[in-house]
């Protein structure tokens, strides 16, 4: 914008000048007309100067187009005037304006020209003979000698400029090479504009096998596809961004800092400045703690759920017994009764017979909840699974049948064997089938997938530690029991292992199905999961130690 | 009425004792001898001398395997047959309550109806 101004106000200057001298500078008759068309002319190129727009001005031709312009027209005007010999003035004023191109060459070349075309016009005019001529003469090698004085200073002025920049220049370098983080720029195109040494020895390239290069050359399409995003933002929202990219080249986490680099006096923006500091120890140890935080939550919930099982272990055995005394009672005064009442019937017969079947009733809850608790023996051996699971829907294929479900099996190794207690599994598979089939009250599919999987993550007891289940690198046995039923609220889902909790009619379940289920596969040293979708269906997925052959 | 056979039943429960003896008497083959400690118990074998004997496990005072031991450890009882009752299932169980030196007994889980009951003294007194 300075630029532009100082050139403006020279030009008016140079044009207002000018147009006085040849309007009043007593034209021939016969060119009048003509020196007023040349003023008009020559001051409305003001306008056009103005109307030019700013960022021309920092182009050196422009002055070459300026100069020449004045140089012509200042001959022009000396020639229409009559007098015209203190025209040579107003070319000072265009001798400043050409050495703000801070070009000395073009400076004197221009110079030699219009004292040529300077002394022909004197010449012609017959100035060189007259009293004056002398005066007139000397006018030449005074332009000549102004003009290299001003040349000179400006291009002093200039290496000076030069120097100094140079000197900051260098400062900011030593700056970028310094530090340990590679600093670099690129263009629109994400082409190479430069880079700092740590960059150059990060790839093992030099400066002149990376400049002018695509950032896409060195790094993975996917790396490339995220860094032109953002460089493209940069250009648009004219901010700086930051994140955070992986390498898989090298494996390792960085954190780039993009900022537009803006061009001086102009609103544009020609290149975008990286920063890239290598984060990966930040970011491993970030993962580490995540994955710490996830295992501690895992253990700790496990640790709640242990001591909650235990508590039911010694719950149901003292319930148990403090209940079947009573029970006992009721039994024996039942057939005491039925031995010494003098009138019975085929009533009271009947009644009897159904206080005994409530009174096996209730034992049989207690018993199966006794079964279960810690105190059972496990006798392991090596179970098929696919075979037990094909039994198990034996028994209870009246159920499948009446409430019209259809069983989707999916084994992918039909000998695949666990580790494991025969009658104990099976009823975990029986109790999940009939919550299968409870849970899908107009028909549906009950699908079974058993596979062998390679442990890769860590999860639920899977880890390394020397308490866990299943070890990271082992083998387990997964199996999925799903059903296409009503499916579980997210709200409850995660209580569906806890003792006494049911969605059931009370007659229908005691909400110990699956709390024992979770119980009989934790002793099997495995895990039972469950995924659910309200209205869609219920996942339950087993990991199951597999038989030692 | 000839040869019945003599039962000695200890159990806390004074109501199982009172029913238990009662539907066995009611069968018309057996004495039944009640009672509800441990200690009384003893005194009774060595008086009644009984063909069998029903012991509760869980009493206070002394449990059914303390009475157990002390009877197999006398000359005049080591060969009545004990059969164990317990509210408890599982055979670890019951071993659980200190007992399992003893070895070779017969266990009967609560509940049971008078029909096993009397089954169960019958297979074992023949």
């Amino acid at each position: 914008m300075v630029l532009k101004k100082n050139i403006f106000t020279i030009h008016l200057m140079v044009t207002i000048i000018t147009s006085y001298l040849t309007i009043f500078g007593h034209a021939k008759d016969n060119l009048i007309i003509w020196s007023q068309i040349f003023t008009v002319f020559y001051l409305s190129s003001n306008l056009v100067i103005l109307y030019i727009p700013t960022r021309y001005f920092i182009e050196r031709t422009i002055f070459y187009y300026l100069i020449f312009f004045h140089s012509v027209m200042i001959c022009l005007g000396m020639y229409l005037s009559n007098s015209g010999t203190d025209f040579y003035l107003v070319y000072f004023l265009i001798l400043g304006l050409s050495s703000m191109s801070i070009s000395i060459k073009y400076l004197m070349l221009n110079s030699f020209i219009f004292v040529l075309v300077y002394g022909w016009i004197l010449f012609q005019k017959g100035l060189f003979a007259g009293d004056m001529a002398v005066s007139y003469a000397l006018r030449l090698p005074f332009i000549i000698i102004i003009a290299l004085l001003f040349g000179y200073i400006v291009d002093m002025l200039a290496k000076d400029k030069s120097r100094s920049l140079k000197a900051s220049e260098e400062k900011y370098r030593s700056l970028v090479e310094s530090t340990d983080n590679s600093v670099y720029m690129v263009d629109k195109d994400c082409k190479y504009l430069s880079a700092n040494s740590t960059l150059l020895s990060e790839h093992g390239l030099t400066e002149s096998q990376i400049i002018g290069k695509l950032f896409g050359n060195f790094h993975s399409i996917e790396e490339t596809k995220e860094f032109i995003k953002k460089v493209d933002e940069v250009f648009k929202t004219r901010r700086a961004t930051q994140y955070e990219a992986h390498s898989e080249k090298s494996g390792k986490w960085v954190m780039r800092t993009l900022s537009p680099i803006k061009e001086p006096d102009f609103a544009k923006i020609k290149a975008v400045s990286v920063l890239s500091t290598n984060i990966t120890a930040r970011v491993q140890t970030e993962k580490e703690l995540k994955r710490t935080y996830n295992t501690l939550k895992i253990t700790q919930g496990q640790l709640i759920q242990n001591e909650k099982m235990a508590a039911l272990g010694r719950l149901a055995s003292g319930l148990a017994h403090q209940i079947r005394n009573p029970l006992e009672i009721i039994l024996m005064g039942i057939d005491f009764l039925g031995n010494t009442l003098p009138n019975k019937d085929l009533n009271s017969e009947k009644a009897f017979e159904k206080i005994k079947n409530a009174v096996n009733r209730t034992n049989r809850i207690i018993t199966d909840f006794l079964r279960f608790s810690r105190k059972a023996e496990l006798k392991f051996e090596s179970v098929n699974v696919c075979k037990l699971l094909d039994e198990t829907i034996n028994l209870i294929e009246y159920r499948i049948n009446v409430n019209k479900i259809k069983i989707e099996r999916n084994y992918s190794e039909e000998s695949v064997q666990v580790n494991a207690d025969k009658n104990l599994l099976q009823q975990v598979f029986m109790n999940l089938f009939n919550n299968g089939i409870d849970a899908m009250v107009k028909g549906g599919v009950t699908r079974i997938k058993v596979n062998t999987k390679k442990i890769i993550q860590v999860g639920e007891k899977t880890g390394y530690r020397e308490n866990d289940y299943f070890k990271i690198g082992d083998k387990m046995v997964v199996i999925e029991i799903e059903d296409t039923g009503k499916g579980i609220p997210k709200d409850v889902l995660s209580q569906v292992f806890e003792p006494f909790f049911t969605t059931k009619e009370s007659e229908k379940g005691t909400g110990l199905g699956l709390s024992l289920a979770h119980l009989i596969i934790d002793r099997h040293k495995g895990n039972i999961t469950v995924q659910s979708e309200v209205n869609k269906g219920t996942k339950f997925t087993l990991n199951l130690q597999p038989a030692n052959n | 009425m000839k040869n019945k056979k003599k039962i000695l039943l200890v159990d806390d429960e004074e109501d199982f004792c009172f029913f238990v003896k009662g539907n066995l008497e009611n069968t018309g083959e057996f004495d039944v001898l009640a009672t509800t400690s441990g200690k009384e118990g003893i005194k009774l074998v060595r008086g009644e001398k009984p063909d069998l004997i029903l012991l509760d496990i869980n009493m206070p005072e002394m449990s059914g395997g303390e009475v157990a031991q002390i009877l197999s450890d006398r000359a005049e009882s080591k060969e009545i047959p004990i059969v164990f009752l317990t509210a408890l299932v599982t055979k670890d169980e019951v071993e659980n309550e200190s007992i399992s030196n003893i070895g070779g007994y017969n266990y009967i889980a609560k509940p049971i109806t008078t029909k096993e009951l009397v089954a169960i003294i019958k297979d074992i007194l023949n």
